[in-house]
């Protein structure tokens, strides 16, 4: 005995670390116990892990039944939950707001009462609808709860696009995040203002500094500069959140600058997909969860003054994915390829009468 | 299960030390031998067989080696031919199982390749962890005893717990079995060894979780922009932050592996000392994974006949050696690029550059500066046509079809979140705070200042673990 104090007594550093170990992971299991953390399931989950980070358990599950009864939304992920706690903003969006499939709300864009009213075709014969349509799929069955199972593809608003140069960007402003940072610098367009941030998400849209290098907010920027064209891409960084919350919060910015810019179209660009490899080996980023989400805020488009458009077209491996040789994050376009894009957008020009 | 995980720190070490500690010394290599099985086994649940019988038949072939040398002494009848077929057999089955599992595919590459049609299908086999090192061990065991440096070992436990010790199984330092015998025959545990150890412990976990895993991200904004969209300024900065997350990843491994080692009652042997201080290529792998250094030169340079048998054969050797080297950090083109490569430089030191770099020293490392992010470049794209362009980048040779009008904006993005990491990481190549950690380790200041870094990394673990979105920002 005295020898072991004698022993302990000449590594203090070693001793104190085995003991704080022991202590905070006990300290897991005493809280998980008694309901303060909550219980990983899996054995290889040391408990210290729950101390360190405060999993907390309890309030979790109140949280998502309470919504379960209220809606039909889907038990949120631990991850949401998670992330919840941190951005408290999010929380209350999900409660406040309602499913997006019914988009009831004053506050979006008018969505036009009339759904399927052909609009002036430009010549060619079939007649165009305002409203996203739907390619429907075989299901793809979700992998987290964070979006639902696919069984629609959204397509682009249909409109007789055509194809404008260069100049047309001229009073166009980008928001996003970094992959709109690639395409303000990799592409051509650098006539138009570019507002994007690494990481950014719709839940700091308005608030971050986003514009003029990350010296201005977004509120700034459109209450001193007046834009025709706003293009929005986002979602990549949203992947955690639940589809309905996204969309919702989504809406609610797109309201905002359409609040401050009325005379602007926005265009909601659909979010770009990963490789088709990354979205297999993955449960949340996903290309399934990226065409959920983009389903979901497509629905509201107008045809009017709100586009969806879907530049995956541009970059698709054939699988829904995106183009392996363009990426070697499996995410982002390489510096080269931001080309395709900007190819796209000259594509899809609106007429000036829709301005 | 890596060191810088959870699940190693919180679970399976303290457990282990525990049993490790309650044993009494002479179980303890038993003790140690599970412990290691069992830490293998988490990872590898089915190679660990094989690597249990490349333990038991290569223990046998060393005691068979033994044998015919104890007859030749006492009957004084020739026995080469059996010493020699033993050998052999156990080449074939280490090195075999190597390249089986780690090179079948590269190879029939190859052939498909020279035949112009696809001759064999691709096997679908995964490398077992740590192959690489357990085979270099075990061959040296083999060939040392080959060699008479030492006898074979009786114990069967000895031999076992040398190969699979698990601070060093999976990613080095590659000990030589006369350097842990003593310790594996009788090992006293002191408290100041246990110190020293833990304290080297928590600054290994520190290279690798605060400055490894955090400059890793430098290189991959790079990437992910490619060499058409970045200026050469970048090219070289994103070499560089790959050469220290290279260095810190792999040196944060040894040192934590040492750490452990000597906790348990081992000295394992250092595995780099300060590479990115050398003022040439050769000083350089003096200094970086000296362990596998010294292996090639113990058991291909010298036996080739090293610099003694005139300048053609030393220049074979040393053409061996590297491509050799190159080839065991992976089978891909690339790595034999790679090897060239270091070959080249080598040489050219060895016949004359080195004079002038050791004369004079700053001009060495000058050209080191040069030349470690480059190496580092050829070693890790393994596309050859991405090497090339961005080979030509580092060295301002134009692109076709490059979109650099705004690369200077990103280079000004990355110097700004990076610079402070660079800076530390600047820091940490030169010898200095490791110098200072271990002259300081008994001071009580230093024991709460590794406390506390301990637990910063605990948590930066922590919040990687439990939230996916750390390095998850686009």
């Amino acid at each position: 005995m005295k020898k072991l104090w004698q022993m302990i007594k000449g590594c203090p550093l070693f001793t104190t670390i085995i003991l704080s170990g022991i202590i905070v992971s006990i300290g897991g299991y005493v809280g998980a116990y008694m309901g303060i953390y909550k219980w990983d399931v899996s054995f290889h989950h040391p408990m210290a892990q729950t101390v360190l980070m405060g999993e907390k358990a309890a309030t979790d599950t109140d949280v998502s039944e309470d919504t379960k009864n209220k809606d039909s939304e889907p038990t949120t992920a631990d991850v949401v939950t998670e992330e919840k706690n941190s951005t408290e903003s999010t929380e209350k969006v999900t409660t406040e707001k309602p499913a997006t499939e019914e988009p009831t709300t004053e506050k979006t864009t008018e969505k036009p009462k009339t759904d399927k009213v052909a609009i002036d075709t430009g010549g060619t014969s079939a007649p165009l609808k305002r409203t996203t349509q739907y390619q429907k799929i075989k299901t793809r069955k979700s992998r987290n709860s964070c979006y639902r199972d696919l069984t629609q593809i959204a397509l682009e608003t249909q409109y007789p696009y055509i194809k404008v140069d260069k100049s047309y960007f001229d009073d166009a402003l980008f928001i996003g995040d970094s992959r709109v940072e690639g395409l303000a610098l990799y592409s051509g367009l650098d006539n138009a203002t570019f507002a994007y941030m690494e990481g950014l998400t719709t839940f700091g849209l308005m608030s971050e500094k986003i514009a003029a290098n990350g010296t201005h907010t977004l509120k700034y920027l459109l209450s001193k500069h007046s834009y025709k064209k706003i293009y929005i891409m986002l979602g990549i960084n949203e992947a955690g959140y639940d589809t309905e919350t996204y969309a919702s919060t989504y809406m609610e910015s797109v309201a905002q600058i359409q609040a401050l810019q009325p005379d602007a179209v926005v265009f909601m660009m659909g979010c770009m997909h990963v490789s088709s490899d990354y979205s297999d080996s993955h449960d949340i980023v996903n290309n399934d969860n990226i065409d959920d989400k983009n389903g979901a805020i497509a629905a509201y488009a107008d045809g009017i003054k709100l586009f969806y458009l879907d530049m995956n077209t541009a970059v698709d491996d054939g699988k829904g994915g995106l183009v392996k040789s363009y990426t070697w994050d499996d995410i982002h376009l390489q510096a080269q390829y931001y080309s395709l894009w900007e190819q796209y957008l000259y594509e899809h020009g609106l007429k000036d009468d829709a301005f | 299960m890596v060191f810088s995980s959870m699940e190693f720190l919180f679970r399976f070490l303290p457990i282990f030390l525990l049993c490790y500690f309650i044993a009494k010394p002479k179980y303890r290599n038993v003790v140690l031998l599970l412990g290691s099985l069992v830490f293998y086994a988490y990872g590898e649940p089915v190679y660990v067989f094989l690597m249990m019988f490349s333990i038991v038949f290569n223990y046998y072939v060393a005691r068979r080696i033994k044998r015919f040398y104890d007859i030749e002494v006492y009957s004084e009848i020739d026995c080469s031919f059996e010493r020699n077929c033993w050998l052999a057999a156990a080449m074939v089955f280490d090195f075999g199982m190597l390249f089986l599992f780690k090179y079948i595919n590269f190879f029939i590459e190859i052939i498909n390749t020279a035949a112009g049609t696809k001759i064999f299908d691709n096997v679908d086999i995964t490398l077992p962890l740590g192959i690489s090192f357990y085979t270099f061990q075990i061959t040296s065991y083999i060939f040392d005893v080959y060699r008479l440096k030492y006898q074979a070992d009786k114990s069967i436990i000895k031999f076992g717990t040398y190969v699979s010790m698990f601070p060093q199984l999976i990613a080095g330092p590659i000990v030589n079995y006369d350097e842990v015998k003593p310790e594996l025959d009788h090992r006293e545990t002191k408290a100041d060894d246990i110190e020293r150890g833990a304290t080297l412990f928590v600054l290994g976990l520190a290279y690798k979780v605060l400055l490894a895993n955090k400059i890793a991200s430098l290189w991959n904004d790079v990437q992910t922009v490619g060499p058409y969209g970045i200026n050469t300024v970048t090219a070289w900065l994103g070499s560089w932050g790959y050469s220290f997350q290279l260095l810190f990843d792999f040196m944060g491994y040894s040192v934590m592996a040492i750490g452990m080692g000597l906790i348990l009652g081992f000295k394992i042997p250092e595995n780099f000392v300060d590479p990115y201080m050398a003022h040439s290529l050769t000083d350089f792998w003096r200094r970086w994974h000296v362990t596998l250094g010294r292996w090639f030169r113990e058991y291909v340079y010298i036996p080739m006949g090293g610099n003694r048998k005139g300048k053609l054969r030393m220049v074979l050797a040393m053409f061996t050696v590297w491509m050799f080297t190159g080839l065991w950090h992976g089978a891909d083109w690339n790595f034999l690029i790679w090897g060239l490569f270091l070959f080249v430089f080598l040489l050219m030191e060895k016949l004359f550059l080195g004079k002038v770099f050791d004369k004079v020293k700053i001009l060495g490392h000058i050209y080191m500066f040069f030349l470690i992010p480059v190496s580092w470049t050829i070693f890790n794209i393994s596309d050859l046509k991405l090497l090339i362009l961005y080979i030509r980048r580092m060295f301002g040779m134009a692109i076709e079809g490059s979109v650099t009008t705004h690369a200077m904006d990103k280079l000004t993005m990355l110097a700004h979140t990076y610079w402070w990491m660079l800076l530390l990481c600047i820091i940490f190549c030169t010898p200095w705070p490791r110098k200072l950690i271990e002259k300081f380790y008994r001071n009580w200041l230093c024991k709460l200042i590794m406390l506390v870094l301990f637990w910063f990394c605990v948590y930066q673990i922590a919040k990687g673990g439990s939230n996916p979105f750390l390095y998850f920002r686009f």
